[in-house]
């Protein structure tokens, strides 16, 4: 039987012998730790600069919320156009003094003055048939 | 790892949560220190749980990796980052372990440099040889003794330490490196005159 003794050399000799860290392995555990910190640092930025934006938006009140929430200023502009064609649409139909529909559309079918009614009524549908 | 002078007696003194700290803040010179100061330890120590070399050095490659991870959520004084980091060690090797089929017992003594380079030949030889059998009595023990009279000790960590990392009681490691060394005993006990132990 071995000692104990003998057993504690060969742990003590094992301890001061440790492996030393192959070629390379070093470069690679740095390598690993500096992609990491890229990854990290570019996260970060990602998201100072999206958190940037909403922040600038929310600091310019309700109407910066509100064209935030829209997409943006050029939707903001699209949408405020489009409103003001629909009203002035609604409140000031574009009419020509003196041209109505039967004007143009008489001549053309070789009706002479005669009216065109452009909303006939049902009447006729409703007549029964002797 | 080569570490600049400078560097080191800047950040030598600091502790690693406070490197890890500064690692996470995008300090690229404490990731550098940290590394020198426990690569070298993460790699013996897997080697001896592993007896492979190769295997060994993806370990430690992962451990660091995991390291560098956990930097960013690390609290420091929750727990003492050494055993942390051997736990994870241990882990690692263990999943290595179970994933094989069969262990390796590549010796280790290809990269292992004597103690003394002024020794002579015939010693630097036997003790070699010594190691080597250490290695190989090691690999033959069960996997739980082994990781427990490595940490006890070659690593050489306190009993509530080792308990820690193993995450078990303090009782069940003192059995565990008990019933190691015993086994070791028996092991080596017919090579002990070839080995110059007598």
């Amino acid at each position: 039987m071995m000692s104990k003794d003998s057993l504690d050399d060969l742990f003590a000799e094992a301890r001061k012998s440790v492996p030393p860290v192959p070629e390379g392995l070093a470069a690679r555990v740095s390598a690993d730790a500096v992609a990491l910190q890229v990854a990290a640092e570019r996260a970060a930025a990602e998201r100072v600069g999206r958190d940037g934006a909403f922040d600038r938006e929310r600091r310019r009140g309700l109407f910066g919320w509100f064209r935030a929430g829209l997409g943006g200023s050029a939707a903001l502009a699209g949408m405020v156009a489009a409103t003001v064609a629909g009203f002035s649409i609604g409140f000031a139909a574009p009419v020509v003094p003196g041209l109505v529909v039967s004007d143009l559309v008489a001549p053309a079918l070789g009706l002479g003055g005669a009216e065109i009614d452009m909303m006939p009524g049902i009447d006729a549908l409703l007549q029964e048939v002797p | 790892m080569m570490v600049p002078f400078e560097l080191t007696l800047e950040l030598d003194p600091l502790s690693d949560d406070a490197l890890l700290v500064l690692y996470a803040r995008g300090d690229a010179d404490a990731a550098r220190v940290l590394t020198g100061r426990h690569l070298g330890r993460v790699f013996g120590f897997a080697a001896r749980l592993l007896g492979d070399r190769a295997e060994a050095e993806d370990v430690a490659q992962e451990a660091m990796l995991r390291m560098w991870r956990v930097a960013g959520d690390w609290r420091a004084g929750e727990a003492q980052f050494s055993s942390w980091l051997y736990r994870v060690t241990v882990n690692l090797c263990t999943d290595r372990q179970r994933k094989a089929q069969r262990r390796r017992t590549e010796a280790l003594e290809e990269g292992a440099e004597p103690a003394d380079p002024a020794q002579g030949v015939v010693e630097g030889l036997l003790q070699r040889e010594r190691a080597d059998a250490l290695q190989a009595a090691l690999a033959d023990l069960p996997e739980r003794q082994r990781q427990a009279v490595v940490l006890r000790h070659i690593e050489g960590l306190s009993n509530p330490e080792i308990a820690a990392i193993l995450e078990v009681g303090v009782e069940a490691v003192e059995s565990l490196t008990a019933r190691g060394k015993r086994a070791l005993t028996v092991a080596l006990a017919d090579r002990r005159s070839a080995l110059g132990l007598e």
